[in-house]
């Protein structure tokens, strides 16, 4: 029984009602931390576990909540969170904590998690919104992880660091795709794949 | 009216309650972590020292500590930034200076830790320690090859495109794409090296 609804949870998070390039929500934190793989990895841990408990709490509170209070209640969670989340970081990844710099703080900006607070938290039980913020969290995670990984490829010819044996040496890096202009492209063209080839083609099949 | 009055309390009452809790895990959090928060930045600070004075750091915490003590020794300066001596092991003898300096980078401050030869001209090593540079662009001033080629060169030096290789000691590569970030670092290096050669021939003399 329960696996129906997390079911439904999971796929729409990763498919047709997907946080970045369905409901295009999330995007400076698409542009900022996706020129290097590594830092993508770590933001992405971030805004799953603020995403998974910041909907959680806000679920839990839901039946006491003022209604006219809820928004800045809500802001009040996922500071916190994500302020612990940055103490945790620097205290036992401090090289990460040094590369992230101000990208974790970034989270707290980041309006999926607003987003599912106010759109699933405020109406669903705990552990159904627990698990919504992580299925938003992966939508959001792997759209990401694809950006990065032709970024990173094509502006500065390595994967996670390291470079490619045959690859880095025939390819001339493209500055432009480090910058934000790039993550603009990657991801304008993602979404084009996504919305025009993928998405259409599953309706044709399940008609 | 009284209802209104009741639910306005309520909700201020609740807002204040939920602030106090979450104020209250935050601190809890920050000081659990504080301890392992400062010594993380200590060690790092120290790493940096010794890299820069060209002494290889140690893999563990404790035999970095151990040749910090035993080959640094902190100077702190009331008219400038502080600076370090090293000397060799087990002497006194002054081997080389070590300089905390900043300097404006594309996004922010550049803070770099930079070491110079007895002779006052020559630079023993290099670490940036704090910046907001572009990753992938600026942030490349952290990348091993960039720190290493500093080794060696006697400022004031010039920058060359990226992968020029060979350069002579008043030559340093640039990194393509970061030219603002690459510039503000052959700032910091000439400017370090010349206020050292300035500040320490004075005290001498």
């Amino acid at each position: 029984m329960p696996s129906q609804k997390t079911k439904r949870i999971f796929i729409s998070a990763i498919g047709r009602d997907n946080p970045v390039f369905y409901q295009v929500l999330g995007i400076c934190s698409t542009l900022a931390v996706t020129n290097v793989l590594k830092n993508t990895v770590v933001m992405c841990l971030g805004v799953i576990f603020v995403l998974a408990c910041s909907n959680l709490t806000v679920s839990l509170i839901r039946k006491v909540l003022p209604n006219r209070i809820r928004m800045m209640v809500e802001t009040l969670i996922i500071a916190s969170y994500v302020i612990i989340v940055d103490i945790v970081i620097k205290a036992y990844l401090p090289g990460i904590s040094r590369q992230l710099g101000p990208y974790v703080g970034l989270i707290i900006t980041n309006c999926i998690i607003m987003g599912r607070a106010e759109a699933f938290g405020l109406t669903n039980p705990p552990r159904l919104a627990f698990l919504d913020g992580i299925a938003a969290g992966v939508g959001y995670s792997y759209v990401l992880l694809i950006i990065a990984f032709v970024r990173e490829l094509m502006g500065s010819g390595t994967i996670w660091g390291y470079t490619i044996p045959w690859f880095s040496e025939h390819w001339t890096n493209w500055s432009i795709m480090v910058m934000a202009p790039g993550a603009f492209f990657a991801l304008a063209i993602l979404i084009w794949i996504i919305k025009g080839r993928i998405l259409p083609a599953q309706e044709e099949d399940s008609k | 009216m009284a209802k209104d009055l009741k639910e306005h309390a309520r909700t201020v009452a609740f807002m204040a309650g939920i602030t106090a809790f979450f104020i209250a895990a935050v601190s809890g959090v920050h000081l659990v972590t504080a301890q392992t928060v400062a010594r993380n930045e200590k060690l790092f600070m120290q790493q940096a020292v010794l890299q820069a004075a060209g002494l290889a750091a140690p893999r563990t915490p404790a035999d970095v500590v151990a040749r910090y003590e035993e080959r640094v020794t902190p100077l702190p300066d009331p008219q400038s930034p502080e600076y370090f001596t090293i000397s060799a092991p087990g002497t006194d003898a002054v081997t080389g200076y070590v300089f905390v300096r900043e300097g404006a980078g594309l996004w922010g401050a550049i803070q770099a830790v930079v070491g110079i030869g007895s002779d006052l001209a020559t630079i023993t090593g290099a670490s940036f320690v704090k910046h907001n540079e572009t990753p992938g662009l600026g942030a490349r001033i952290d990348e091993d090859w960039f720190v290493e080629q500093l080794k060696g060169k006697k400022p004031p030096v010039e920058l060359t495109p990226e992968g020029t290789g060979d350069n002579s000691q008043s030559e340093i590569d640039a990194i393509t794409g970061a030219t603002v970030t690459s510039t503000a670092v052959r700032n910091i290096l000439n400017r370090t090296v010349d206020e050292a050669a300035r500040k320490l021939e004075r005290v001498d003399a």
